[in-house]
């Protein structure tokens, strides 16, 4: 719930903000986003299964969305299509994250039989 | 506390998340960056067409750095007056050469063309096909050109942009003179890429010889092409500058 909630912060900040990633950058953005994404997904379920950890969080967030970026330009650069890595890999992931997350929830809130 | 200290960290990466894909989508200004759809054939293009433009770029910056340089020997040789006039008198030659009034020498062809022996009974047309004429000769000079021949003679005579090759009764005038058969044609280039290309089935060597005209092709090693020593008249063309 609080991560729809910053989600929807997030966005108002930057539309009231209004800037700009060049157009040529934007290609390397997205798949930062679904790196940062991710780790939050991760984060969720941590923090559900009760065993988050702040360090591997923030290394995660930062480290994740910096390689999937990096990856990506270098790609450009070769001319392979590296970004189709970041983007299966860290799609997958969030569909794992997010099928446990359901488990959790769904454990968490059913009514226990008397 | 735990759950707490999660809680804090998962809003302010969402947040983040939030403004970079606010950023990123830009919803104020959507008409400026609008996507265009490629297939992967208009892709596959307009990369290729990319790519050629940037090595044509890089052709021109190499172009430019070399003039330049060049523009800064002269500046930096101001008082060294001799080595800019033998730099100047290089070039000279150098445009002489490929106007032609400097005689060459380099590996090339020779081709060498005459008239069909004559037989009798021959009609009116059998006889016409069997000479060598002006037509044939320039075709040949075409396809010479066109194999990337670089100097090109005709019994002696330089064939420059201003050369003719018409018919003059039996003869031929090529520079304003006239010659005769049998026609000796000589071309500097690649001698083996001449020689293929000449010999090949579509070029107008084939067609002589099925007329029976005598066609001799030799590679030589070396050949020389006297320079054009006729005038170039220039009365009517100025300088446009």
């Amino acid at each position: 719930m609080i991560a729809f909630i910053g989600l929807i912060l997030g966005i108002i900040i930057g539309v009231a903000c209004n800037v700009n990633i060049p157009d040529k950058f934007s290609p390397y953005m997205s798949v930062a986003i679904l790196a940062c994404l991710d780790s939050v997904f991760g984060a969720i379920k941590a923090n559900l299964s009760k065993n988050f950890q702040t360090d591997i969080f923030i290394s995660g967030f930062f480290g994740n969305a910096l390689l999937a970026a990096g990856l990506a330009y270098l790609g450009d650069k070769l001319g392979v299509p590296i970004y189709l890595a970041a983007v299966i890999v860290f799609g997958g992931r969030i569909f794992d994250n997010f099928a446990i997350i359901r488990r959790l929830l769904l454990k968490k809130y059913k009514p226990k039989p008397h | 506390m735990k759950s707490n200290e999660a809680n804090i960290f998962v809003f302010i990466a969402s947040v983040i998340i939030g403004i970079l894909i606010s950023m990123n989508i830009s919803f104020t200004k959507g008409s400026t960056n609008k996507r265009v759809i490629l297939s992967a054939k208009q892709y596959q293009d307009a990369y290729n067409y990319k790519n050629r433009l940037q090595s044509q770029i890089s052709d021109l910056s190499e172009q430019y750095s070399e003039n330049y340089d060049k523009l800064k020997k002269y500046e930096d040789n101001e008082q060294n007056k001799t080595q800019v006039v033998s730099e100047i008198n290089q070039e000279l030659n150098k445009n002489n050469i490929e106007l032609g009034k400097v005689a060459v020498e380099g590996q090339g062809i020779k081709i060498f063309l005459n008239d069909a022996a004559m037989e009798d009974g021959l009609d009116a047309f059998q006889y016409q096909m069997r000479l060598v004429h002006n037509t044939d000769v320039i075709q040949v000079i075409n396809d010479l050109k066109n194999a990337g021949a670089e100097a090109i003679s005709i019994n002696g005579h330089r064939m420059v942009d201003v050369s003719e090759v018409y018919c003059s009764g039996p003869f031929l005038r090529v520079n304003g003179v006239k010659i005769a058969s049998p026609f000796s044609i000589y071309a500097i280039g690649n001698k083996d890429v001449l020689y293929n290309y000449m010999m090949s089935n579509e070029n107008y060597l084939k067609i002589l010889m099925t007329r029976k005209i005598v066609v001799k092709v030799t590679k030589e090693k070396s050949i020389t092409i006297p320079a054009y020593n006729g005038d170039y008249k220039v009365e009517f063309m100025k300088d446009k500058e």
